[in-house]
């Protein structure tokens, strides 16, 4: 199950980012990108909220971010 | 940590490139720090306070209930950087399953301190009803660019509950390439925690003493959590961008649940006692994660990521989470969320253990967290944008596990639900401001 999934995952990515000559945004367009809601960490407190309550009720934690810890979590 | 977008405020082609084309290096930072610690949102015009705060309630039907209060400050320094300072208390109460499974009798249980013992019904699934904790927890972050494509952050976090306290830190650096389109990252994180089991720690594969403290070897152990992480951030398009994390973790030392125990069954199913848990004392974890982030229409949003979680217990996991902001105009927005998360068990989780056998393996857990399960979420979030930078917002989502029951002796598992169904409320209520 692991190795197919990592290749495919793998063979996307490499594709996704080689495959297409007009890849970015220039500078005068990125009005969009550079909205709140559209970063990468926008709402971080409802992020921090399930990756708590996910680490403790699941046995997988991190990928966004790091794995963490620091909760003895029953 | 966020980005420098308002900080400029030229109008000229230059200003705009400087002011936008640095989103990736704050997008991978984030992503390496900020369920650690929090990010720091963009800060308009000349305010150099953010404010985040917000409550959460999560609540298990007949079993755990958690309080959640956080108040995130992030202050805006001169020349780009960011400091961060988050507080968050979680109060716990409510009853946790004890790792025993049901039985045709009633069955009695020593609690935590051996001090008392508790009891539960025919049929029913052991849980400890005493279980009361308040977490506190305080971290830090600051973040600093150091040149026009390199930044770095660096941050703390302490935190302390009734038997567990912790102790961490994070550096991450990431670099811009390809004019600001491609985002490499690297991060570190180490956390040491110590452990002190209420009643002292039981000895694993020993035998729980009902109505003494008996099997108990030292008041307190400690673990150690080393996380790496490597990531790519890229610009698709002017309204698209994709992630790509690997991420290692190493954890070390005691990493047994002092208050789990496994039954062990005669071959009628009867309970013939219970012995405390005992689960490898390392663990390495590898993540790969992919996610996905568009803008559509007006003004919606679609976010979807998935992981593949594998590690050297067995747990091999997949998770997909998708969310759609929906911007239904300048002051509302909803967004719909689901979650699709299935693992597979621990190589050494039992949901119960033949008695006759004559030496129990060497690890054993019947923590349902390290179960075969399947666990689905969903629900929405609504929010109302003040015209003065202030939002209020509201979640409500409900998360349920479904698990498979193992076969046991006695077939006990034909008679009672040897795992039973998660289910949770998940309420949120949060509010944001500038100043």
């Amino acid at each position: 199950m692991q190795k197919p999934i990592i290749t495919l995952t793998l063979l996307f990515t490499v594709s996704t980012l080689m495959g297409c000559s007009s890849l970015g945004a220039k500078a005068y367009q990125r009005g969009t990108l550079a909205k709140d809601t559209m970063q990468l960490d926008h709402d971080a407190i409802t992020s921090s909220f399930d990756d708590h309550i996910y680490f403790s009720k699941e046995a997988s934690s991190g990928g966004a971010s790091f794995g963490g810890g620091g909760c003895g979590c029953n | 940590m966020q980005l420098d977008k308002y900080n400029n405020q030229n109008t000229g082609t230059q200003s705009r490139y400087s002011r936008a084309t640095k989103l990736g290096v704050a997008a991978g930072l984030a992503q390496a720090t900020s369920a650690l610690l929090g990010a720091a949102p963009a800060l308009a015009g000349d305010k150099s306070w953010d404010i985040n705060t917000a409550v959460l309630y999560y609540g298990e039907t007949d079993r755990v209930t958690a309080v959640e209060p956080v108040i995130s400050a992030t202050k805006k320094l001169e020349g780009d950087r960011f400091w961060n300072i988050k507080l968050v208390v979680d109060a716990l109460t409510g009853a946790t399953p004890n790792g025993a499974s049901p039985a045709d009798e009633v069955q009695t249980f020593s609690t935590p301190s051996g001090k008392a013992t508790y009891q539960t019904p025919e049929g029913e699934l052991p849980l400890d009803d005493v279980f009361k904790d308040t977490r506190v927890a305080l971290s830090t972050q600051y973040t600093t660019p150091l040149n026009s494509t390199l930044k770095l952050s660096g941050g703390v976090e302490a935190s302390r509950e009734y038997d567990y306290q912790s102790i961490g830190f994070n550096a991450n650096i990431a670099k811009d390439l390809n004019q600001h389109n491609t985002t490499i990252s690297a991060g570190l994180a180490f956390a040491s925690d110590t452990i002190k089991p209420v009643g002292g720690k039981p000895i694993p594969l020993s035998e729980m003493t009902i109505g003494a403290n008996g099997n108990k070897d030292g008041k307190d152990d400690s673990k150690t959590v080393t996380d790496l992480l490597l990531g790519v951030t890229q610009v698709m398009s002017p309204k698209w961008l994709v992630q790509f994390n690997y991420s290692l973790s190493e954890q070390s030392g005691y990493l047994n649940d002092a208050y789990k125990v496994v039954s062990l069954l005669d071959d009628i199913g009867a309970p013939q006692g219970y012995v405390y848990e005992s689960r490898p004392d390392k663990r390495t974890k590898h993540s790969l994660f992919f996610r996905s982030k568009s803008h559509h229409g007006k003004d919606n949003i679609f976010d979807i990521s998935y992981r593949y979680h594998t590690d050297d217990w067995g747990i091999d996991s997949h998770t997909i989470d998708t969310r759609y902001r929906w911007q239904l105009n300048e002051h509302h927005y909803l967004e719909p969320h689901f979650r699709y998360y299935q693992q597979a068990g621990a190589d050494f989780y039992v949901q119960g253990l033949d008695a006759s056998l004559a030496q129990l393996p060497m690890h054993l857990s019947s923590d349902s967290r390290l179960g075969e399960f399947t666990g689905i979420t969903f629900g929405a979030k609504y929010g109302y944008l003040f015209d003065d930078d202030k939002e209020v917002n509201f979640r409500i989502e409900s998360y349920n596990q479904t698990g498979d029951s193992q076969t046991l002796p006695g077939n006990l598992q034909d008679r009672h639900d040897t795992f039973p169904d998660l289910d949770a409320i998940i309420v949120q209520v949060g509010y944001s401001f500038k100043f």
